[in-house]
């Protein structure tokens, strides 16, 4: 797949990986390198060169089942550079979390590999991984105040003492604005501030990957909103490999570096997130991105025309993309379509009657079925100027379309990127 | 969602603790209140209490009243529930046949045997909630068919079986049984404590360096702590008050008497000495009532919890 793409933001702090070279990879090494890194976040950070290699994450083949019958991952294979921001993304049960626990070393997959850093972590403890995760319940310690919760993991894992381990805390806690919560537990909480304070949990450890398994969906709508951004350049700031796991498109498409679209187990595309919505590598990855999802209608490649519920032309540059595939499957963005308010003759324009319309602000979804069964919807621009059960020409533009095959679910053809209409983005 | 739930045992117990069990009551009361006038259902509500206080602790208001009377005023007619005068006869004789003695072996029966339980079923029940290793759901069965099977019933084998082993007329011999017996009911209880803490906590405490006893030890045991008091408390007393298994094991073994053997010697051949049974009882009686008004708050708490999420 594409994954060709480029880091503008590469702040990346004190080099990580200083620690685990000549010299052993001590604590205080780790510790110096913590503050160090905190102190580059603050001041703005110097841009920095990636190590050789630049791969942190690696999973090669890695497959996950449980007994003979479920399968939760198979055959995954994906690799980070160091500071990229990855989201898996897909349905409820596709093996996103799964994924996440394996790298944590929660879980060990039953074949394939995963390096961090270079090096097989298959078999280590989480702990010596070296990976740092947030939850979707954010799973704080309850009987555990929030200085507690966050120092937790350096008191079990360094010989630090009291006084280093409290800085350690306070610096992380500043780092998150959380320094008035210290001594709250959890229960006085909100779930925003019990956000803040995993998080704490999280950075003070001085992770190589950071895990972030859905850490937004209990939270509210505004919320959301605001953590996103605030996760995005924490993130940044500290420079930190990341895997974020959701099953929220609007998350995936803003947030990561790339978006690796998961479906039963299985990855069904590694890209930038706009390449997922504009050139997705299959009928999956094309409803599944973009909301509302894209139209598609499935027909068969007569001569002239494709046939199918409706009728639609072979014309360029349709005709060589689908030369040779039978079954095909036309998708077409909502905000592709435009509405006519009366069927006229062009053959790419397809009568339809309105059945429901959404104004959504700035723009509006009609809902609409095609003479001939299947229903559409088009995004418009502003109010959408028509009404239930009129009768509506639906333009699809040629030029706009993407062509599937049906029997395999493969894309055969994008539209050019440059004929989309900029008014419409894609979220 | 669920995490911050089970935990609450520090922070503010009692106004959770009065919101759950508004529930019910305001529900039956508003279901009461649709037939009835308000005050009436008050009244009748209060009736209700006053008979079931009655009903429960008459007996023992019985036994403490029957200890402190004279001698042979206690088959006395027409009956009194309050003694005529004072006396202590009764207590000066327990305390001469040795109820210190049988006080102090029913404590370290008791704390051996509850020690014991938790020691063996807190870590089970860990296991059991966590972890999925072959035969999980076939043990599990086998625990709770061992907990359906009356101590009483397998007497004899018991019996037998200590006296192999060597066992018979010694502590350590009671307080393995009383282990072997107690265990799976607290293991099932515990489990279902467990169960309600989310695995994210383990999963959080494994990557902050915890092994899997750290994990029970560090981050899992404060949040099922009411679910231990429970166990804790219900094998204090089934423990501290249990007769047959301690007087099948000690036998005649009188210096490892505990206070319910010692209760029994008061019974004659020819005849009960009921006024040295009853103080002796309240004597055995007292140490509970103290531990439980101790740790009433808790164990309230914990069958409240046990009984909505377990």
């Amino acid at each position: 797949m594409t994954d060709e793409h480029t880091h503008d933001f590469r702040h990346t702090h004190e080099h990580r990986r200083d620690s685990h070279g000549d010299t052993p990879p001590t604590r205080s090494s780790g510790v110096a390198t913590v503050a160090a890194s905190r102190r580059v976040a603050t001041d703005g950070g110097q841009p920095r060169r990636r190590s050789e290699t630049g791969v942190a994450l690696e999973l090669t083949d890695v497959t996950k089942t449980y007994g003979e019958a479920a399968t939760a991952v198979e055959n995954l294979s994906v690799s980070l550079r160091e500071g990229e921001l990855l989201v898996l993304v897909g349905p409820s049960g596709c093996g996103k979390s799964t994924t996440l626990r394996m790298i944590a070393g929660l879980e060990e997959p039953t074949s394939g590999d995963i390096r961090i850093d270079g090096e097989s972590v298959l078999g280590l403890e989480p702990e010596a991984r070296n990976t740092a995760m947030v939850f979707q319940n954010y799973a704080l310690y309850p009987h555990m105040t929030a200085r507690q919760n966050i120092g937790f993991g350096l008191r079990m894992t360094t010989s630090l003492s009291d006084e280093e381990v409290a800085a350690e805390v306070e610096s992380a806690a500043e780092t998150l604005d959380v320094t008035e919560l210290l001594d709250a537990t959890p229960d006085s909480m909100s779930g925003g501030q019990q956000q803040r304070v995993a998080l704490g949990r999280a950075i003070v450890r001085d992770p190589s990957v950071f895990l972030l398994d859905e850490p937004l969906s209990n939270l509210d709508a505004t919320l959301r909103a605001r953590m996103r951004t605030e996760i995005q350049q924490l993130q940044r700031e500290l420079g930190v490999t990341t895997v974020y796991v959701t099953h929220d498109q609007t998350e995936a498409m803003t947030m990561g570096d790339r978006v690796a679209v998961l479906s039963d187990g299985e990855i069904q595309q590694v890209a930038p997130p706009m390449n997922c919505y504009h050139e997705p590598a299959n009928l999956f990855v094309a409803q599944f991105v973009g909301e509302p999802s894209m139209n598609t209608l499935a027909m068969r490649n007569g001569r002239d025309s494709f046939t199918g519920p409706v009728d639609y032309p072979v014309v360029d540059p349709l005709a060589d993309a689908a030369h040779g595939v039978d079954r095909v499957t036309i998708g077409v963005r909502p905000e592709d379509i435009s509405v006519e308010p009366e069927a006229d003759d062009a053959e790419t324009t397809l009568p339809a009657r309105v059945d429901v319309t959404e104004p959504v602000g700035e723009r509006s979804f009609v809902h609409a079925t095609l003479d001939g069964g299947p229903s559409v919807t088009a995004a418009v621009e502003g109010s959408a100027g028509v009404r239930e059960r009129d009768q509506v020409g639906l333009r699809l533009p040629p030029d706009r379309l993407h062509l599937f095959d049906t029997d395999s679910g493969e894309a055969i053809h994008h539209p050019d990127r440059e004929s989309a209409t900029a008014a419409f983005g894609p979220v | 969602m669920t995490n911050n739930e089970p935990q609450s045992d520090g922070g503010t117990p009692v106004e959770t603790d009065t919101i759950r069990q508004e529930q019910p009551t305001s529900r039956l009361r508003r279901l009461a209140e649709t037939i009835t006038a308000p005050a009436t259902v008050d009244a009748a509500v209060y009736v209700l209490y006053a008979v079931a206080v009655v009903f429960f602790v008459f007996p023992a208001l019985w036994v403490v009243s029957a200890s402190l009377r004279p001698e042979g005023e206690l088959f006395s007619y027409p009956f009194r529930l309050l003694p005529s005068e004072i006396s202590l006869t009764a207590y000066q004789q327990v305390i001469d046949a040795g109820v210190a003695t049988w006080l102090v072996n029913s404590t370290l029966v008791t704390i051996l045997g509850v020690g014991g339980i938790l020691l063996v079923s807190v870590p089970a029940a860990y296991a059991f909630s966590r972890f999925e290793f072959r035969g999980r759901r076939g043990l599990l069965g086998i625990v709770l068919l061992f907990q359906m099977i009356s101590p009483v019933i397998i007497i004899v084998p018991l019996y037998t079986v200590m006296s192999t082993l060597g066992l018979l007329r010694t502590r350590a011999g009671l307080v393995l049984l009383y282990v072997g017996i107690q265990t799976p009911f607290s293991i099932w209880l515990l489990k279902g404590y467990f169960d309600t803490v989310p695995m994210e906590l383990d999963y959080a405490a494994r990557i902050d360096g915890c092994n899997r006893l750290q994990t029970l030890r560090y981050v899992l045991l404060r949040p099922v702590a009411p679910g231990i008091a429970v166990v804790g408390i219900f094998n204090t007393v089934l423990t501290w008050s249990e007769f047959v298994l301690a007087f099948t094991v000690l036998r005649s073994e009188s210096r490892l008497h505990t206070i319910s053997i010692g209760v029994y010697k008061f019974q004659g051949q020819y005849g009960n000495d009921w006024r040295a049974i009853a103080a002796a009882s309240v004597i055995g009686m007292l140490p509970l009532v103290l531990v439980f008004l101790g740790l009433q708050r808790y164990f309230v708490k914990g069958l409240v919890e046990g009984s909505l999420k377990g």
